[in-house]
């Protein structure tokens, strides 16, 4: 069976003036995907998502969403979903029960019901009365995230969600995210600076740089490339990666500044890391420090950059 | 639409600012008459305690319903750009033409509730505390209001507008000044003039309400209103600023990028 797609950009493209904040962006987004948007600052993923959200529009490409394509079709379809763009946003002197219920009023949502469920969802549901203002950025991410799940929508498109949680407030939205998904099968789309955050939830990757998609993976082919690697630090890189290709005939390795070399897939047993050791050792070449490591998201989005960058 | 108006009732009903500028009007106007009542009674044969008085206060600058407009709109509705609530209200699914609707028409009933709260605790004091002076004073008073309330709609429509395209409130409410009071007061200086500046002069909301003339043989305000042509340019002055404020709001916002 085919899967559904939820959201689909092509060629999407946004300009300011001069500065291009989105490139020609293909992105697609699968039902029941928790799809994790990585990026820099800048690198267009408020953007997209302002596009989603019918904040800005795209200046040429085009966007797909529940397969509405026409803005009045969009418009119609935003319906089904929540969505945190940036820092939450509510009226100060209203509390936080009247936020709710006056975007439960617009929505159109039945039942009062709603607006306490949804507090109850993010944990907010005892301080219900306090207003606004006085909450903690913490309070006001949880207000943002019960909104946007107020209706139960099918798509949560969340923008840095996490933001000013502390560390119990992140694992209680993270299993609320996931549990979302995995018993109401609800799409996510998120972007989030806390790449070991976005590990724990995300089944689909979509890498931005400078306005421009430079890959699109799952987590599962992810995990397949982010493989164990050898880094040494060594007095002279340049000759002891020729002897990498001569002796040992290893060809899958990088050569970083300050005469660090990374070996990729090494398995992690002693006479492989001694064959390296040795390889230094014999051919005089000073070795000063050797470490296993594991590619993470991090070192995967980084490499993925910096590669990018090198190859410009 | 009209779940967006009812969203828009509910916040208002439930947002102290509104009463609060309500109170506010209502002891004002009350204290002038509470004024002239005390002056009454401390001055021999003061001449100004009656409703006749009382009213032609009013009646002799309803330009001053404008400036009541921008405060109560400005200080209701102002905040949406402030605080970015609208990109939650987009990202729903409601369209801008439906936003600015819903501000226009709920601004509109607010500002009529409002109106109408101070009126009756102005006309209810007048009445207790001053001498009647008779139904002409009162007659005229209240087509003073009335003629003045398509100028008020206009105005409100552009305060809604820019406050909704602009997003630093304070250069949305230098521009409204500028756009409402400003400009009027230079075209009408020179329309001392020059002509064209005079005629111009006749269809800008601000001048027209200023439009007054005050007979002190028997010690009434004549304005505008007193004429049929006159009454008519005032509706049609507001319609026809209604719609280009409208129109220019629409469009403008239609295009906005919200933060």
């Amino acid at each position: 069976m085919r899967e559904k797609i939820v959201v689909k950009a092509m060629n999407l493209t946004k300009k300011y003036k001069q500065v291009v904040a989105l490139n020609q962006v293909d992105i697609t987004v699968k039902k029941g995907d928790i799809y994790g948007l990585v990026g820099n600052n800048g690198a267009g993923k408020t953007t997209f998502l302002k596009m989603l959200t019918g904040q800005i529009q795209p200046t040429d490409g085009q966007l797909n969403l529940l397969d509405a394509q026409s803005e009045t079709e969009m418009n119609h379809v935003r319906r089904k979903i929540g969505a945190i763009i940036e820092t939450p946003s509510f009226y100060p002197n209203l509390s936080i029960e009247k936020n709710l219920e006056y975007y439960r009023i617009q929505r159109g949502i039945p039942g009062k019901k709603a607006v306490t469920k949804a507090l109850e969802e993010v944990g907010l549901l005892e301080v219900k009365k306090r207003k606004y203002s006085a909450l903690s950025l913490g309070m006001k991410q949880r207000l943002g995230l019960a909104l946007a799940l107020m209706g139960e929508p099918e798509v949560l498109i969340l923008d840095e969600p996490i933001n000013g949680l502390d560390p119990s407030g992140i694992i209680e939205i993270r299993n609320l995210l996931l549990k979302l998904n995995r018993e109401k099968y609800i799409t996510i789309l998120i972007s989030s600076h806390i790449l070991m955050e976005l590990e724990n939830v995300a089944s689909h990757y979509g890498f931005l740089d400078k306005g421009k998609i430079k890959e699109e993976i799952s987590a599962e082919k992810l995990k397949e490339k982010c493989t164990n690697y050898l880094e040494l630090k060594v007095t002279d890189a340049e000759k002891y990666a020729a002897l990498l290709e001569l002796k040992l005939n290893c060809k899958d390795y990088k050569v970083l500044s300050g005469n660090c070399i990374q070996i990729m897939n090494v398995k992690d047993r002693e006479e492989n890391l001694s064959d390296y050791s040795a390889l230094a050792i014999k051919n005089d070449i000073g070795l000063l420090s050797m470490d296993m490591r594991k590619i993470d998201l991090e070192n995967y989005y980084m490499n993925l950059i910096s590669g990018i960058r090198e190859e410009r | 639409m009209s779940n967006y108006i009812k969203s828009e009732f509910y916040r208002n009903i439930n947002s102290k600012s509104i009463w609060i500028l309500i109170g506010i009007f209502s002891m004002l106007i009350v204290l002038m008459n509470v004024v002239l009542a005390i002056s009454n009674q401390q001055i021999e044969n003061f001449p100004y305690a009656t409703t006749a008085f009382s009213f032609g206060m009013v009646s002799a600058d309803t330009s001053s319903l404008i400036f009541i407009t921008f405060i109560i709109v400005s200080i209701v509705f102002g905040d949406e750009n402030k605080h970015n609530t609208l990109k939650n209200v987009v990202s729903y699914g409601i369209t801008r033409k439906q936003i600015i609707l819903g501000k226009i028409i709920t601004a509109i009933f607010f500002s009529l509730v409002c109106l109408l709260i101070v009126l009756l605790f102005y006309i209810s004091s007048a009445y207790l505390l001053l001498q009647n002076s008779g139904i002409a004073a009162f007659h005229v008073f209240l087509i003073a209001i009335l003629s003045s309330l398509p100028s008020c709609v206009a105005v409100l429509i552009l305060i809604i507008a820019l406050f909704l395209i602009i997003d630093n409130s304070m250069t949305a409410s230098m521009i409204c000044f500028s756009i409402i009071i400003l400009i009027p007061t230079v075209f009408s200086l020179v329309g001392r003039k020059v002509e064209i500046f005079r005629q111009i002069c006749r269809w800008l909301p601000y001048c027209l309400l200023k439009e007054v003339d005050y007979s002190s043989i028997n010690n009434t305000y004549s304005g505008i209103w007193d004429t049929p042509e006159g009454l008519a340019r005032c509706i049609a002055a507001g319609i026809l600023w209604s719609l280009i404020f409208g129109a220019f709001g629409l469009i403008v916002f239609k295009k906005k990028e919200l933060k």
